[in-house]
């Protein structure tokens, strides 16, 4: 199926071009904040949390609102949105991806990402918010391999894979929750502390 | 086989390349070399021996790392009943002073780039 | 060809992952278990300073009264080499002085007597009885010490999330923008330096107090405005100043329980 993406028409091939251009651009940039720290950005004292976790925190909307293409077809039975579910879980799985690299950016020691999995810490909401987007990530590329691979060979899905569409769907909803709650939960910003932050996030 | 020529060439090529650090260094007679470590210039033993040190040595900052930030435990009874402080610059650095004579030897010959020298400061550095 | 292109991706992917896991048990397991210390005698040579719960005085009025001065900031940032940068940005702090409006703005009162609205006292970290910075932080890089209440700082750990510097609403953490050691104007050498990336904060000197040393500003305080003591110990110099005379602390609502006292 790979070889759809190899064939196309000088549009398509100045499109793809052009956005490689960009990424190899971004990955320049990165490098040199690698190398000179995160001041480049222009992030300061007063500032800690800029552009990269505001962009963050957009594209895990984003990845949440896959749901909304799954949950007529799923929870109301709404067979016309029965083909394009699996682009919903598609763009879940790219906008995952781009969150996993803003948060990637945003550290000052990004090698030592792991110490959050070899040290865990229940009482923090930035450890439960990688539990919920990494959970995520693995349900819909489970989910979109089953289902495009089943439509691929021209037959139905196999039943198993029904109970994880649904999980899926709670699932988006608490990713974007956890996010909420990691700003929710700060005496220090009392712009943010309310309740109602996570359906202000979710909506 | 088919296009045999060109693999077999492919082959050899590849082969030439993948070897390159072998053949490099024995032509350049750098076969036996070995690490050559300054010795310390001050105190008469280790708070432990060369033996032990030279495969323990990691573990043992490793150790002390953790005793000293995250336990508070800075100073440590040796087996010859001297107390000593658990510090890579005040007590290996005090007596082995140069890190370029004898950390980076083994260090550089190895590839190895640990990451304590961005924070714990090299005395002689800063003050030759 | 299509069908065999997406079984070996499958394979490839699959064997990636198995490395990956594979190495993952070692970096789980603690090899230092394999080392035989002696038993660690905790004490220094002097004999270290303890204390149940560590906490700071700061007499205000002593402090305007002496004028202006930095001394507390300058011993501070000499003894721990904190960078100086030189734009605010960047900046890296540890103990300054803050106008009182600012320090204690929930304290807002038109009719103040005038020193005091203009008089400027030293802030620093709190170390809270319930810090956010503690609750917040997902590798466990800064905790409050059960020994003595001390929140302190494992810069080997911090993977530099800054979610610590949102979270405290104090503003004392700092985080190392670019590399510091360019920036250190005289190198102490019996303390660390810290790497680009890292958050760090006061850390009430724990290393000096194990070798019987009052913190830094404490000792370099020339007005004996700064008080450092032992809560829990009903005869300490603290808890006499503390029930003799009226105290604040910063943003007390929040419910963070600082332990920096300041009288006013």
């Amino acid at each position: 199926m790979l070889e759809h993406a190899l064939r196309g028409d000088r549009r398509y091939w100045s499109w793809v071009i052009a956005l490689m251009a960009l990424i190899g651009m971004g990955t320049l940039f990165y490098l040199r904040q690698f190398n000179e720290g995160m001041g480049i950005t222009g992030l300061g004292r007063d500032i800690t949390w800029g552009l990269y976790i505001a962009q963050f925190t957009f594209m895990v909307g984003v990845a949440a609102s896959a749901v909304m293409v799954v949950l007529p077809y799923y929870l109301h039975n709404y067979k016309e949105f029965g083909k394009i579910t699996i682009l919903g879980e598609f763009v879940a799985i790219g906008s995952v991806l781009v969150c996993v690299t803003f948060v990637f950016v945003d550290i000052g020691q990004p090698f030592r990402g792991p110490n959050i999995f070899l040290y865990p810490t229940p009482n923090s909401l930035m450890f439960w918010d990688t539990i919920a987007l990494g959970g995520y990530l693995v349900l819909n590329v489970i989910i979109s391999h089953i289902t495009l691979g089943a439509e691929r060979k021209g037959i139905a899905p196999p039943k198993w894979i029904k109970p994880v569409i649904i999980l899926s769907i709670p699932w988006a909803i608490s990713i974007h929750t956890v996010t909420a709650f990691l700003y929710a939960g700060l005496a220090a910003r009392p712009f943010w502390m309310t309740a109602i932050l996570a359906p202000r996030f979710l909506a | 086989m088919h296009n045999g020529g060109k693999i077999i060439i492919g082959l050899i090529i590849f082969l030439i390349l993948i070897t390159f650090p072998i053949w490099y260094n024995v032509a350049n007679d750098r076969a036996g070399y070995s690490p050559e470590l300054e010795k310390a210039v001050r105190g008469d033993n280790c708070i432990r021996d060369s033996a032990w040190m030279r495969p323990y040595h990691m573990d043992l900052l490793n150790t002390w790392r953790d005793q000293v930030v995250r336990q508070g435990v800075r100073f440590e009874t040796g087996p010859d009943g001297s107390t000593y402080e658990l510090s890579l610059s005040n007590t290996c650095l005090s007596c082995h002073e140069n890190k370029d004579k004898f950390c980076d030897q083994c260090h550089n010959y190895l590839g190895v780039d640990p990451y304590c020298w961005n924070c714990h400061i090299v005395p002689k550095e800063i003050q030759p | 060809m299509s069908v065999e292109r997406r079984k070996f991706l499958k394979l490839a992917g699959l064997t990636a992952l198995g490395l990956a896991g594979g190495a993952s048990p070692r970096a789980l397991t603690d090899d230092s278990s394999t080392i035989d210390t002696t038993a660690a005698t905790p004490e220094g040579p002097s004999g270290p300073l303890t204390a149940k719960r560590w906490a700071m005085v700061v007499d205000v009025k002593k402090c305007q009264e002496h004028g202006r001065c930095d001394d507390c900031k300058v011993a501070c940032h000499l003894v721990h080499n904190v960078p100086d940068f030189g734009n605010p940005k960047d900046e890296i702090k540890w103990i300054w002085k803050e106008s009182f409006e600012h320090a204690f703005y929930d304290q807002e009162n038109e009719h103040l007597p005038e020193e005091l609205k203009h008089t400027e006292t030293p802030v620093l970290c709190n170390h809270c009885d319930n810090p956010p910075c503690v609750r917040v932080c997902p590798t466990q890089a800064t905790w409050k010490r059960e020994q003595d209440g001390i929140v302190m700082m494992d810069w080997h750990r911090c993977i530099g999330c800054r979610y610590c510097v949102v979270a405290c609403p104090y503003g004392s953490r700092s985080f190392n923008w670019r590399d510091p050691r360019p920036h250190i104007m005289k190198t102490q050498l019996d303390f660390p330096t810290r790497m680009r990336g890292v958050v760090e904060k006061c850390t009430f000197c724990e290393e000096r107090l194990v070798r019987g040393e009052l913190p830094a500003c404490v000792t370099a305080c020339k007005a004996g405005a700064l008080v450092f003591g032992d809560l829990e110990d009903p005869d300490s110099e603290v808890r006499k100043l503390l029930a003799e005379r009226f105290s604040i602390r910063r943003k007390p609502g929040l419910g963070t329980q600082p332990e920096v006292y300041y009288l006013v």
